[in-house]
Parts: structure tokens; sequence; C-alpha cells
């Protein structure tokens, strides 16, 4: 690092202080290793000065997701780590109830607003009525998502009532 | 017809073989890692020790045991565990997130399902470098360590250099 003047008051060396330009187009990662995209932004509350998010680009035709930096646990040169795994990632997956049969697919996930816990996960499957579940019916969030025993999923043609 | 029993006790509890060959096995998170190949038992004891995993075309079998399985239900086999084989081919990443590179080997301890050592490829040379389990922080979609890349290349020259 090139000598410098310092005009500080409580505010950290430079030294100890992280370069963002260095941290932009670098790859963004979940709590569990998933590689979610690159930060193609870093935000900062003009107000208060203090970092609020980045915003993650996924490549073609995929909305971007900006993450609130509370949900990040580490920034490098080399990429944000985060401290969970993003919930609006589980669409599509599959549901199985507590005996492994297929109850459908993620169709659409309800959040409490804009944050990353699951309220409701809606399923779908074909010929069938869309299925709402809470977040209490669900016991694992994995590969695919497993729900407790205690719920008996009772399937709906199209053409029943409900 | 009714069938004649000597069972001593009732079993229509139980199950037989053909209600588990064909299932799919499913570990912790959902993932779906094959299907029930064979039913192992021991011939001395008598007991059921474990299922054989039938994983697809031109991928090995995969034993697991007893004590690894939660539940078997109507539909699937699901396992209280994580199958640590599914580790191979994962990214490794450092500390902060840099890429090291791909799980190309691993060491168990024993046949448990606990990792001794990873292994990643490095190069077309065919390098290895070597990851102790304390260096590994979170396994899941890839894997993260606990350490800085810089530190796990002195550990791995602190090795080769006691090895020569």
């Amino acid at each position: 690092m090139k000598i410098h003047h310092r005009i500080t008051k409580k505010e950290a060396a430079l030294e100890d202080t992280l370069n963002l330009s260095n941290s932009l187009n670098v790859r963004v990662i979940s709590k569990n290793g998933r590689i979610i995209g690159k930060a193609s932004q870093i935000r900062i509350n003009p107000s208060k000065m203090s970092l609020e998010g980045i915003l993650v680009s996924r490549g073609n035709f995929k909305k971007p997701i900006y993450i609130g930096i509370s949900y990040v646990k580490r920034i490098s040169h080399k990429s944000f780590i985060l401290k969970m795994e993003p919930s609006i990632l589980i669409k599509g997956r599959k549901v199985l109830d507590s005996k492994g049969k297929k109850v459908g697919n993620i169709k659409n996930i309800v959040r409490n607003g804009h944050s990353n816990e699951i309220r409701e996960i809606v399923v779908t499957s074909p010929l069938r009525k869309d299925i709402i579940l809470n977040r209490t019916k669900i016991k694992t969030i994995g590969e695919s998502v497993i729900l407790k025993s205690n719920y008996n999923v009772k399937k709906k043609y199209f053409w029943e009532k409900l | 017809m009714s069938r004649k029993s000597i069972f001593g006790k009732s079993f229509s509890k139980t199950i037989n073989s053909e209600d588990i060959l064909g299932k799919e096995v499913i570990d912790l998170e959902g993932k779906r890692i094959g299907v029930v190949e064979k039913v192992l038992i021991d011939p001395n004891s008598l007991d059921f020790i474990g299922l054989e995993v039938d994983k697809g075309f031109l991928k090995k079998g995969l034993s697991i045991g007893k004590s690894y399985i939660d539940k078997i239900s109507e539909s699937a086999v699901f396992l209280k565990i994580k199958v640590v084989y599914e580790i191979k081919n994962m990214i490794v990443f450092d500390k902060i997130g840099e890429k090291i590179g791909r799980v190309s080997e691993l060491e168990l301890f024993g046949e448990r399902n606990k990792i001794k050592k990873l292994y990643i490829k490095r190069g077309i040379m065919g390098g290895k470098l070597e990851i102790p389990y304390h260096f590994i922080d979170i396994i899941g979609y890839n894997v993260i360590l606990t350490v800085k890349k810089k530190r796990l290349l002195n550990y791995n020259k602190k090795i080769s250099s006691k090895i020569s």
C-alpha cells in the first residue's frame, strides 16, 4: 500500500479497511456454498453512510437479487459469503410428504415481508389444485422439501370442489 | 388361501424385502441417492444390517448401514445423514470464498460416514492438495473451509517436505 496521509477520528486505519471496488463482480456464495451470482452493485445508505446491501446479478433472463447486509457473513475481494440460503431460490424444487411420495413442485414462496423467512409455500402438480402449505408443516428444506409426518396432503383434482 | 405361520408373533406390522427393493433412498436434505438394490442380512445373527443402493448407470453402488437409516416408508427409505460420497466433484472455497478446486477423492474414518481428508486434483500434472477434516467448515452445495488458501498451501508444503 502506498504511503499516505491519514485524517481520521475513530475510524479504522486504511490497512484495516477493504477497497470495495475490488469486490465488484465477485462471486456471491450462500451459507451452504451455492453460487448465487455476482455482486454487480454494492449499495450504501447516503444518510447513515453505511453499507446497506449488495445487488446480485444472476445472468441473463434472471432477476437480480438485492440482499441486505444483515444477511452477509463475510466480505472479501474474492467473494461475498451469506449467512443464509436465499429462500426464493427453492422455487421449482420437489415437495415430498413424510412417506417420500411426491406432492408436487414449489410454484411460489410467500415470505414475511421482504425477509428471507418463509411463511408459506405454494405447491403445484399437474391436473391438481395448488396446495398452500404453512412453514410449520415443513420438516426439511434442502435439495427437495420434506413435509412433517403429522401432515397428510389431501390432493384435489382441479374439477373437485374445495 | 390362508397362510400357515410358525412366526411366534404377529408379523402383520413387518415389511418384506419386496416392500423395500426398488424404493428410492433419500438423504437428510431430501436428495435422491438412488434405489434399493439389495437388503443385507447378517448370516450369523440373522439381523437386518443395511441396504445396498444402486446409484444409477455407470455409478458405483453404495452400502448403507442400518444405523444410518431413519425410516422405511411406503414410498422411500429416508436416511439420517448426508452421504459423504456425494461430496465428490463439489467446488471447494476457502474462508473468503476463493475457489480452490473440486473434490477428486476422499478418505473416511474407517467405513463410517465421516470425512478424514479431502483431496483436490490440481492441474494436468496430477498434483493433489490435501484438506484435513478440521479445515472444513461447511459441506452443502459446495464446500467452504475454515482457512484461507494460503494456509492450506502452507499445510500441504509442510506435508510434502515431511514426506521427502
